[in-house]
C-alpha cells in the first residue's frame, strides 16, 4: 500500500514525531537564582565580572550561594516578552528578577492605575535600606548629607566643609535621599516609585577641537552679556567654521550632527528648558511658546541656509564612524552614553576631541540635560523581591558596581553622587579628548539636570514633534525661510494638528488608566 | 482535416530580433529574480575585501544565537502543523465533498465567510484564549491554531468533487471502511493537490511571523524567521551582512530543499486551481 | 453501512470543526467583545462601548496607516499584475526553451516569505556596501554608491514595494502561465484568420481567457496588501521615514503588544476586516459576473 499523502508528508511526520519527542522529554533549561535582563550588551559586560562576588554577597556565608545571571536581550524583544509576561499575569520564576528598561519604553509600563502595575514600588526598600556610613569625617560629603560613622555609630551631617555631629538627625541619608532626586521622576506614578535609575546622562558637547581652532573658531567664550553661549552666537559660529573650511575646498564639513529625521535630540533640548512634551498632569506642550520656537530655531539648524548639523546618524553606525573619521561631523551632542559610543567609534582620533557645555537659549534653561536612560525594576509578581533588590544594591548601587559602571568602556556615571568623588575614573583624564577630565565635567552637570517626566504617552509626542520636525526641514530645504511669516503659519498649523492628537491620544490612554479591578482576559 | 504542412518560417529580420528580445527579456527576469539570493549566498560564503571563500560568517552565527535551536524548533513546528493541516483538510474536504448530511450547508458557510477574514483581527482573541490555556511560550500556541484551515478544507473539497460517485460506491460494495475509501480512491484522485498543499502549508507556517513572535516568549524557543527578524536591528550587524546572509540561507534552506522535491506536484495543483479559476 | 455514512463524516470533520472553533471562532467573537472593552493589565477592564472604534476614526496615526496601507496594497498591485501577466507571456511563447526552467527561477523568491525578504533587502539595499548601491554608484557617479533606503520616504517606497514584487511576481506568472496555456489554441488560429493585430488578439482572445485567474490574483493582492506588515517591520525597523512603514497590522501590533492596549488593538482588527470586506466585494461580485 503506498502512502497517498507523499513522501514529503511521511517525511514531516517523521520529523513531527521525533521533535515532539524531543520537546515532550526535554527538560525546561535551569534557571538561575536570579536573573537580571538587560538589552544592552555593555551593561552585561560591565557587570559580568562582578557576579561571582555578588553571589556571594547574596549567600552570606550560608554555603548556598544563588546562581545569577544576566541576560541581554534585543530591546524590542525584551519589551514585547515583559509585556505579555505582565498582562498574562505570570508569576514566579516565568519573570525576571531585576529587568532594565530603556528610558523610551518605561512610559508604556506605567500606563494601568498605580496598583496594577506590574513592577513592585520601591518607596519603602528605598527609605529603610543604604544608610550611608562613613569611616571618618574627613570622608569626602556635601552640604545637607548625613551618615551614621562607623567608628561611634553616631549620626554626622555634612555643612559644605566637613561632617558635624548630628544628634538631632535620626539616621544617615537612605538611598531615597542618596539617588539623584531628579532621576526618580520619570519613574514615578501618584508618588510611588516603580524604578531605579541606573544613570544620569548629563549632557554636554563633543566637538574636534582640533579643526576648530585651524578655522580660529571658539566655541566656548561664553556670548558677550551673560554667562554662557547663547544658541544664536554658537550657530553663527558655526557658521564661520563651516564657512573656513568651504573656503579651503571642504564642502562636505558640519560643526554638528543633530538628528533631522527624529525629535530625539530636540526633545532633550526642550528638556534642558524646561519643557517635557506630557507634563505629569497631562498637560501636552508641543504649541507651548518655549516649544515652538525652539523647534523653529532648531529645523533652522539642520536644513535650509543656516544648516549646520550633517545628519549622520541616519545612516547608521558604519556611517556615523565613517563621518566622524573624515571630519564631515564636528560635534556631537554628547551624553555619557555618546561619548562612551564616540570612544568606541574613533579610539583612534585621541587628543582631537574637546567637550564643552550645551548652549542655551535663555539664562533661566539649565546647564544640561539628559537624554536617554535606563530604569532598573523588580517584576512585582517574581520569586523573591527582597532578594532581588539586595541584588540591585549589590550591582547596581554599592562601590564595586558603581565603578563598574563608570569604567570605560560603559562610562555611565551612576546615579549615586556618593560614587562621583571617590572614583579613580571621575579623576582620571580622557585619551579621546586631550586628557581633559569629562567624567569630572559629566560629574559637575549631574547634579543639575531637569527633572524628566514620562508617561505612557511620552513617547508618542516625542514621535509627532519629530513628524513636525522632518515637515519644517522638508520646507525649509525646499527654500522656506525659518524666519518669515508664512512658515511661521504653517509651523503653527502643524504644531497645533499634532497637539491635538496628542490630547486626543491621552483622553484614550485614560479609558485604561480608569479601569477598575475585574476579571480580564487571562488568569 | 489535416492542416497544411507549415513552410519553414523564413529567417527573417523580424523574427529573430523577436527571439532575441524574448530570451533578453526571460533571462533578465530570471536574473532579477534570482540575484538577490545569488548575493545571499555571495556574501554568506566571502568576507568583504577578502578573497577566498569562507564558513566564517556560519561559525559566527552558530557560536553567538541558537540558531540550530531555532531551526530545529521551526522544523518541528512546521513539520507537525503541515501534516495536521493536510490530515484535517483532505478529511474534512472529503466529507464535504462526498456527503450529504445535515449541517454541511452550515459549515461550508462558516468556512467561505471567513475565508478572507485577516488572520490578524483573531490575534487580540486568540492571544486571551492561548493565555487562558497556559500555553504562553509552547509550540502548542503555534502548532494547534495552524492545524485547521478553512482555505485548506475548501481546496480539497472542491478537488474531491471531482471523484468519480461510481469509483466510492464501488470501493464501499468491495467493504472498504470510509476511511479506507478516503484513503484509497479520494487520496490518489487529488494526489497533485496534496503536492501543491502540503508545500504552500509548509513555506506558510516555515515564514510565519506575527503570532509565534506574539507568544513564543524565550529566545531558546522561537522559531527561524523570529529568531532572524530578532538578529537585524543588533548593533554592529549593520556593515556585517555575512552573518545575516549566513541566517537566512539556513532559513530559505528546507523549504527550498522542499520545493524542489515537490515542484512538479506544485506547478500542477496551481495550475488545477488556477484554471478553475 | 446507512449508519456509516451518516456518522463518518461527522467524524471526519470533527477535528477541523473542533480547532475551527476553539481557535477560530471562538477568539473572532472573543476579539469582538474585546473591541469594546478597555484592559489596564492583566486584571482591570471594564466596558467602554465604541469608544476604541470612535477614537480609531479621529486618530491621523490610523488613518496614516490606512492610507499607507492602501497606497501598498495598489502599488503592489500596479507593478505585480503586470510583470506576472508580461513574464507569463514571454514564458507562454511558442518555442520557448528550457521554461520549466525559467518558471522554477522565477518562482524562488515565494519561497523567501517576508521576513526573509525583509532580512535580505535590508542587506541588498545598505548604503555603500549593498548590491544596488554599489551598482548605482557605478552606473551613476552622480548619485553615489550611499543612497539610504531605510531613512527617504520615496526610496523607502520602492524599496518595500520591489521587495513585495519579487516575493510574489512569480507565484502569479505561474497561475497566468497555466491559464494561458488552457486558451483554445484554436480561437488564436480563428483570429488569425480573420487578420487581427497583435494587439487585437490580446485584446480579444488572451485577456478573456485569462480575465478569471487575474481578477483572482487582483483579489487576493488586495488581500494581502492590506495585511502587509513583516516587510516594512524588518526593514525599516520601526515606523520609518514620514511614518512610510506604518501600516496597518503595524498599528494593531504596536497597540496591542508594545503597550499592552488589547482593547484598541481588537477594534483594529475588525476595521481591518471592514476594509478588506469593502475592497472585495466589488471584486467578488465582479467575479461572479463574469463567469
Amino acid at each position: 500500500m503506498s502512502f497517498h499523502l507523499g513522501r514529503p508528508i511521511l517525511a514531516m511526520l517523521g520529523v513531527a514525531l521525533v521533535g515532539g519527542a524531543a520537546v515532550a522529554i526535554r527538560r525546561p533549561p535551569a534557571r538561575p537564582d536570579l536573573e537580571v535582563w538587560t538589552f544592552a550588551q555593555p551593561h552585561a559586560d560591565a557587570y559580568a565580572p562582578l557576579l561571582p562576588d555578588v553571589a556571594r554577597q547574596l549567600g552570606g556565608g550560608t554555603g548556598h550561594d544563588p546562581s545569577v545571571a544576566v541576560r541581554v536581550i534585543p530591546n524590542n524583544a525584551l519589551n514585547v516578552r515583559l509585556v505579555s509576561l505582565l498582562m498574562a499575569d505570570r508569576r514566579g520564576s516565568d519573570l525576571p528578577d531585576v529587568v532594565e528598561v530603556r528610558q523610551d519604553a518605561v512610559g508604556r509600563y506605567l500606563g494601568p492605575p498605580a496598583g496594577e502595575i506590574g513592577f513592585l514600588p520601591l518607596n519603602d526598600l528605598l527609605a529603610t535600606t543604604g544608610e550611608r556610613t562613613i569611616d571618618t569625617p574627613a570622608a569626602a560629603g556635601a552640604t545637607g548629607w548625613a551618615a551614621r560613622s562607623s567608628a561611634d555609630g553616631k549620626v554626622y551631617a555634612h555643612d559644605g566643609s566637613a561632617w558635624r555631629p548630628a544628634p538631632s538627625r535620626p539616621a544617615g541619608d537612605y538611598w531615597i535621599d542618596r539617588v539623584v532626586r531628579a532621576r526618580f521622576a520619570p519613574y514615578t506614578k501618584d508618588g510611588q516609585i516603580f524604578g531605579l535609575p541606573h544613570d544620569v546622562h548629563p549632557t554636554a558637547l563633543a566637538y574636534r577641537a582640533d579643526l576648530f581652532a585651524k578655522a580660529g573658531v571658539d566655541l566656548e567664550t561664553p556670548t558677550p552679556g551673560g554667562d554662557f553661549v547663547a544658541w544664536p552666537d554658537f550657530r553663527d559660529r558655526c557658521l564661520r567654521f563651516q564657512a573656513y573650511w568651504r573656503g579651503r575646498g571642504v564642502a562636505d564639513r558640519w560643526a554638528l550632527d543633530l538628528f533631522a529625521a527624529n525629535a530625539d535630540v530636540l526633545a532633550a533640548l526642550l528638556l534642558q528648558r524646561g519643557v517635557n512634551l506630557v507634563e505629569p498632569d497631562g498637560r501636552v506642550r508641543l504649541t507651548d511658546p518655549a516649544t515652538a520656537g525652539t523647534l523653529a530655531f532648531y529645523a533652522g539648524l539642520v536644513a535650509g541656509p543656516g544648516r549646520v548639523s550633517a545628519d549622520s546618524v541616519t545612516g547608521g553606525a558604519d556611517a556615523w564612524r565613517r563621518d566622524l573619521e573624515a571630519g564631515v561631523v564636528c560635534g556631537v551632542v554628547a551624553p555619557d552614553w555618546r561619548a562612551a559610543d564616540l570612544r568606541a567609534a574613533v579610539p583612534g582620533m585621541a587628543g582631537k576631541w574637546r567637550m564643552t557645555r550645551l548652549p542655551k537659549f535663555d539664562p533661566a534653561d539649565a546647564p544640561t540635560t539628559t537624554w536617554g536612560g535606563t530604569m532598573v525594576a523588580l517584576p512585582r509578581r517574581a520569586r523573591d523581591p527582597a532578594r532581588a533588590w539586595r541584588l540591585v544594591e549589590a550591582l547596581y548601587l554599592s562601590p564595586t558596581g558603581t565603578e563598574a559602571q563608570l569604567r570605560p568602556p560603559l562610562g555611565i556615571l551612576p546615579a549615586v553622587p556618593d560614587a562621583w568623588p571617590a572614583s579613580p575614573t571621575v579623576a582620571a583624564g580622557d585619551p579621546l579628548f586631550g586628557g581633559q577630565r569629562v567624567a569630572r565635567l559629566y560629574a559637575d552637570l549631574a547634579p543639575q539636570i531637569p527633572a524628566q517626566h514620562l508617561t505612557p504617552d511620552s513617547a508618542y509626542a516625542v514621535a509627532a514633534l519629530g513628524y513636525v520636525l522632518s515637515q519644517a526641514a522638508a520646507d525649509l530645504r525646499a527654500g522656506g525661510t525659518a524666519e518669515s511669516p508664512a512658515f511661521r503659519q504653517k509651523f503653527t498649523a502643524w504644531l497645533a494638528a499634532r497637539q491635538a492628537d496628542v490630547e486626543r491620544q491621552i483622553a484614550h490612554s485614560r479609558l485604561t488608566a480608569g479601569g477598575e479591578r475585574e476579571a480580564g482576559p487571562a488568569r | 482535416m489535416p492542416r497544411p504542412p507549415a513552410s519553414p518560417p523564413p529567417p527573417s529580420y523580424r523574427s529573430a530580433a523577436a527571439k532575441a528580445a524574448l530570451y533578453a527579456g526571460l533571462v533578465a527576469s530570471a536574473a532579477v529574480a534570482l540575484l538577490p539570493l545569488g548575493w545571499m549566498l555571495w556574501a554568506a560564503f566571502t568576507e568583504p575585501d577578502a578573497p577566498g571563500l569562507t564558513l566564517a560568517h556560519f561559525a559566527d552565527l552558530f557560536a553567538r544565537f541558537p540558531v540550530g535551536r531555532w531551526l530545529a524548533n521551526s522544523l518541528f513546528v512546521s513539520a507537525a502543523q503541515t501534516v495536521l493541516v493536510v490530515l484535517t483538510s483532505t478529511l474534512g474536504g472529503f466529507a464535504l465533498a462526498t456527503y450529504a448530511f445535515p449541517g454541511r450547508r452550515l459549515v461550508v458557510g462558516l468556512m467561505l465567510g471567513t475565508l478572507f477574514l485577516p488572520s490578524q483581527v483573531l490575534l487580540p482573541g486568540l492571544y486571551a484564549v492561548v493565555l487562558r490555556l497556559g500555553w504562553a511560550d509552547t509550540f502548542a500556541a503555534v502548532v494547534v491554531p495552524g492545524s485547521v484551515s478553512a482555505f485548506g478544507t475548501f481546496l480539497f473539497m472542491q478537488a474531491m468533487a471531482k471523484v468519480p460517485a461510481e469509483l466510492v460506491q464501488a470501493a464501499r460494495v468491495d467493504g472498504c471502511s470510509e476511511l479506507r475509501v478516503w484513503w484509497e480512491v479520494a487520496l490518489p484522485v487529488v494526489r497533485p493537490m496534496v503536492g501543491a498543499y502540503t508545500l504552500l502549508a509548509f513555506v506558510g507556517s516555515w515564514n510565519s511571523y506575527l503570532w509565534p513572535a506574539a507568544v513564543l516568549l524565550d529566545e531558546s524557543n522561537y522559531t527561524l524567521a523570529v529568531g532572524l527578524a530578532s538578529m537585524v536591528g543588533l548593533p554592529g550587524y549593520e556593515g556585517r551582512s555575512g552573518v545575516l546572509m549566513a541566517a537566512t540561507l539556513v532559513a530559505i534552506a528546507p523549504p527550498a530543499g522542499l520545493f524542489l522535491w515537490l515542484q512538479r506536484d506544485f506547478v500542477a495543483g496551481l495550475a488545477a486551481g488556477a484554471v478553475k479559476g | 453501512m446507512r449508519s456509516r455514512t451518516r456518522l463518518a463524516p461527522y467524524l471526519f470533520l470533527l477535528p477541523f470543526l473542533v480547532v475551527f472553533g476553539g481557535f477560530f471562532l471562538l477568539p473572532l467573537v472573543q476579539s469582538l467583545g474585546m473591541s469594546v472593552r478597555a484592559y489596564a493589565g492583566p486584571r482591570a477592564s471594564r466596558p467602554v462601548g465604541l469608544a476604541h472604534y470612535r477614537f480609531l476614526l479621529v486618530d491621523p496615526l490610523f488613518w496614516v496607516a490606512v492610507l499607507n496601507t492602501a497606497s501598498y496594497a495598489a502599488l503592489f498591485l500596479l507593478v505585480q499584475v503586470p510583470l506576472s501577466l508580461g513574464l507569463a507571456l514571454l514564458l507562454n511563447a511558442r518555442r520557448v526553451r528550457g521554461r520549466a526552467l525559467f518558471r522554477l527561477a522565477m518562482l524562488l523568491p515565494f519561497l523567501a516569505g517576508n521576513v526573509l525578504a525583509g532580512v535580505l533587502f535590508t542587506v541588498l539595499l545598505a548604503p555603500g556596501s549593498g548590491l544596488v548601491n554599489r551598482a548605482v554608484g557605478m552606473l551613476l557617479p552622480a548619485v553615489g554608491a550611499n543612497l539610504n533606503w531605510r531613512t527617504d520616504p520615496v526610496l523607502a517606497t520602492v524599496a518595500i514595494v520591489a521587495a513585495v514584487a519579487w516575493l510574489t511576481v512569480g507565484w502569479g506568472m505561474v497561475y497566468l502561465l497555466a491559464a494561458l496555456q488552457s486558451v483554445d489554441r484554436q480561437l488564436y488560429e480563428a483570429a488569425a484568420v480573420d487578420g487581427a493585430t497583435p494587439w487585437q488578439r490580446f485584446r480579444h482572445v488572451t485577456l478573456p481567457g485569462v480575465r478569471p485567474v487575474l481578477a483572482y490574483l487582483v483579489l487576493v493582492g488586495t488581500i494581502g496588501g492590506l495585511q502587509l506588515f513583516e516587510l516594512p517591520y524588518v526593514f525599516l525597523q520601526g515606523l520609518g521615514p514620514r511614518l512610510r512603514g506604518l501600516t496597518v497590522v503595524q498599528y494593531l501590533v504596536i497597540r496591542g503588544f508594545d503597550r499592552g492596549d488589547l482593547g484598541t488593538a481588537a477594534a483594529v482588527g475588525w476595521v481591518l476586516v471592514v476594509l478588506i470586506t469593502l475592497a472585495a466585494i466589488p471584486q467578488l461580485r465582479r467575479m461572479r459576473g463574469s463567469q
